[in-house]
């Protein structure tokens, strides 16, 4: 009887320690989707980088896409084909009134465009992931050695290597699912 | 037998793990070219990632196992369980299903900027290894941790552990130190684009659980008889997985259902859509051909490829010219010019004594524009994914200059009269109708007759349930958002025309689902 009470005790304060285990793991680990701010994932307070349609979604080589869907849009924020010509939303060339196709734009990586609009010299460094809307989402930024952000207050750290800091913030949605 | 299908399948279940918020922060965390700084570090922080991983590994799996052994686990029933589990996870694995439970958590990401980065990678791999601490995207890690408390064998669960940290471990390892790189680009754009990568290690997954499962249900007598120590010795366990528009200017419509404007003097005239010329002397009358152009005093038009000149009152002849292919063009009183395509000009001396020949070809993926021309100055757009142009010809001595440039905005159709250069420019936030002298010059020098919203559509600049973003913008006010187009259409501002009182230019409007596009011409007061 005693020893099966002991094995009882034993049993609960391994229990308890693997809750408490637990718990400070737990502690240190930060929650996953971040809800702050103007887009999912973005923690901090810079503000997107100026971006052809508005919310600063990039494709894997940085150049701009529609948030909301995901498609290519060129430097005017119209949608494009894959050759980078322009479209309308049923994929069909814009043209003007004879038919002949309008002429296609440029489409520059987003942190790229800032460097030329800003006249500074830009760089994407590190990124962080998050999971947004049931798909990973790679939080990007653009970084400079700018003392003054986008918002032009001071700017942070953030996510830059060798001195630079955060000018603007982009993100790539992946289609991993989380 | 099933220690080594349990392996596998932990180890495929830590691989799958790399598609995980965390194992795509951990590539770019430990590269070269990011906190580690150089190779070296890249590599001393691998090796810490992946001890921390192994440990991590070793005490989830490790310890839930010597749980299970507390517990007494390690019966008949309990091997059944784990079996059941192991299918159910195979299942979800194979069908590619959302995982759940899922744990919304992520390592804490100022690690590695506080941190050395060898001791921040050894840290964050404990926590990748522990499996439970992120995000899991296979059943596998609650299937094989099922079946670690259901066997109760704690070497087992020590060789899970293992199999599952070198799992998470190896994918980082293996990109971290060519991220950046051409190679490490393209297997970071393949992992986050292509999502056949992801399903394909969840069928791996799946096989490696319905192994696992059969090899249970293979020995049930053993997984029965045997203790829970014994049980991994005999190859009895089982596992588990699963993973608009504000005008600078008022504008009128000059002429409906109308584009290609031309002017000269009193006179105007454009073209309807798919139809003739029109000519505008007081009372509108169509003409005997397309593209009308004006210049001189005269008026000219294109009957299939035959550029026909005339008196505007009696559209009495005074000209013509053969131009092959060509399309819209101009005149003036010395030259003649023609679009051929989108590619060609094409030029011709009034008096036809040398025979036409090419002044401008585009290159590859480039546009070239409506002509205009002033005397012997040729002026035209070049359009396409490198920038846009404005650039002026001298016919007779084939000196060639740029007016305008802009990389990313589109400079189009240009007018001139020899003393002042018209055109559209275009931007993500407006298009604009610009006048400014024939020299090179920055755009933004150019007086604005009028501006419209741009062709493409903006977002709301925020996610659903969220708010525009402040923070840090004096007096919290951002800057104001561009003029935005109706949904579900687009317009654009496209040929222009410059008459001694006003500026023309069409709008072409397109409406998504309708085919064709429509257009008007517009008159701004100069």
């Amino acid at each position: 009887m005693n020893e099966s009470r002991r094995g009882f005790l034993a049993k609960v304060s391994g229990a308890l320690m693997a809750v408490t285990g637990a718990r400070t793991v737990g502690s240190l680990v930060a929650p996953g989707e971040a809800e702050a701010y103007h887009f999912c994932g973005h923690i901090y307070t810079t503000d997107s980088c100026p971006h052809p349609t508005g919310l600063p979604r990039i494709d894997s080589r940085g150049r701009p896409l529609r948030a909301k869907d995901g498609h290519r849009v060129d430097d005017l924020g119209r949608l494009v084909d894959l050759e980078g010509e322009p479209i309308d939303e049923d994929g069909a060339r814009l043209t003007d009134a004879e038919g002949v196709p309008l002429p296609a734009a440029s489409r520059t990586p987003v942190c790229k465009a800032v460097a030329e609009q800003y006249d500074m010299t830009t760089h994407v460094d590190g990124a962080w992931y998050r999971c947004c809307g049931g798909h990973v989402r790679k939080l990007v930024d653009c970084c400079s050695h700018s003392r003054k952000r986008i918002n032009g207050d001071r700017s942070l750290v953030g996510y830059c290597y060798k001195g630079r800091r955060v000018f603007c913030v982009m993100y790539f949605q992946t289609r991993v699912p989380c | 037998m099933l220690i080594w299908v349990l392996a596998a399948a932990a180890l495929a279940a830590g691989v799958t793990g790399a598609w995980s918020p965390c194992g795509f922060s951990m590539v770019e965390t430990l590269a070269p070219a990011g906190y580690a700084g150089r190779l070296r570090t890249t590599l001393v922080a691998c090796a810490t990632f992946t001890a921390g991983a192994l440990a991590g590994g070793v005490l989830t799996f490790g310890g839930l196992a010597l749980l299970g052994q507390a517990l007494g686990a390690g019966g008949t029933g309990a091997a059944i369980v784990a079996a059941a589990l192991a299918v159910a996870a195979a299942v979800g694995e194979a069908r590619g299903l959302r995982i759940v439970p899922q744990v919304r958590r992520q390592v804490p990401e100022s690690w590695r900027r506080v941190l050395p980065v060898p001791l921040a990678a050894g840290l964050y791999g404990v926590l990748l290894g522990l499996g439970f601490t992120t995000f899991i995207l296979t059943f596998a890690v609650w299937a094989l941790a099922a079946v670690s408390v259901a066997l109760g064998d704690p070497a087992l669960g020590a060789v899970l552990g293992l199999a599952f940290g070198a799992g998470r471990a190896l994918p980082v390892i293996a990109l971290a130190p060519v991220a950046g790189g051409d190679r490490g680009n393209a297997a970071h754009a393949a992992m986050a684009e292509r999502p056949a990568i992801l399903r394909g290690l969840r069928a791996a997954d799946a096989v490696a659980l319905a192994a696992c499962a059969a090899v249970i249900g293979a020995a049930p007598a053993q997984a029965a008889s045997a203790p829970a120590a014994g049980a991994a010795a005999s190859g009895s366990t089982a596992a588990a997985s699963g993973p608009a528009a504000r005008a600078t200017q008022a504008a009128t419509i000059a002429a409906a259902e109308a584009s290609a404007p031309a002017a000269d003097g009193g006179l105007f005239a454009f073209q309807r859509p798919g139809g003739s010329g029109y000519l505008r002397r007081g009372e509108t009358f169509a003409l005997p051909g397309r593209d009308p152009a004006l210049a001189v005093g005269l008026v000219g038009w294109r009957d299939a490829s035959r550029i026909t000149l005339a008196d505007p009152a009696t559209l009495a002849p005074v000209g013509a010219y053969d131009s092959p292919g060509g399309g819209a063009f101009a005149f003036s009183d010395q030259w003649v010019v023609w679009l051929v395509g989108s590619t060609h000009l094409v030029a011709q001396p009034r008096d036809a004594s040398v025979p036409p020949r090419v002044v401008a070809i585009a290159r590859s993926a480039q546009q070239l524009g409506r002509p205009a021309l002033a005397g012997q100055a040729l002026v035209f757009h070049r359009a396409g994914r490198s920038g846009s142009q404005i650039r002026l010809l001298d016919l007779a001595t084939g000196q060639e200059r740029v007016l305008r440039s802009e990389r990313r905005a589109l400079l189009l159709n240009p007018s001139f009269d020899g003393r002042e250069l018209l055109y559209v420019r275009s931007t993500s936030t407006r298009q604009e109708l610009r006048l400014g002298p024939p020299a090179r010059r920055a755009t933004t020098r150019d007086r604005r007759l009028y501006g419209t919203t741009p062709t493409g559509r903006r977002d709301a600049g925020h996610e659903p349930g969220h708010a525009r973003h402040r923070v840090g913008y004096p007096g919290r006010r951002p800057p104001p958002l561009a003029p935005r187009p109706p949904a579900g259409g687009s317009t654009t501002l496209w040929t222009t025309a410059l008459g001694p009182g006003a500026a023309y230019v069409t709008r072409l409007r397109h409406r998504s689902g309708t085919p064709g596009t429509t257009a008007a011409v517009l008159a701004v007061p100069r």
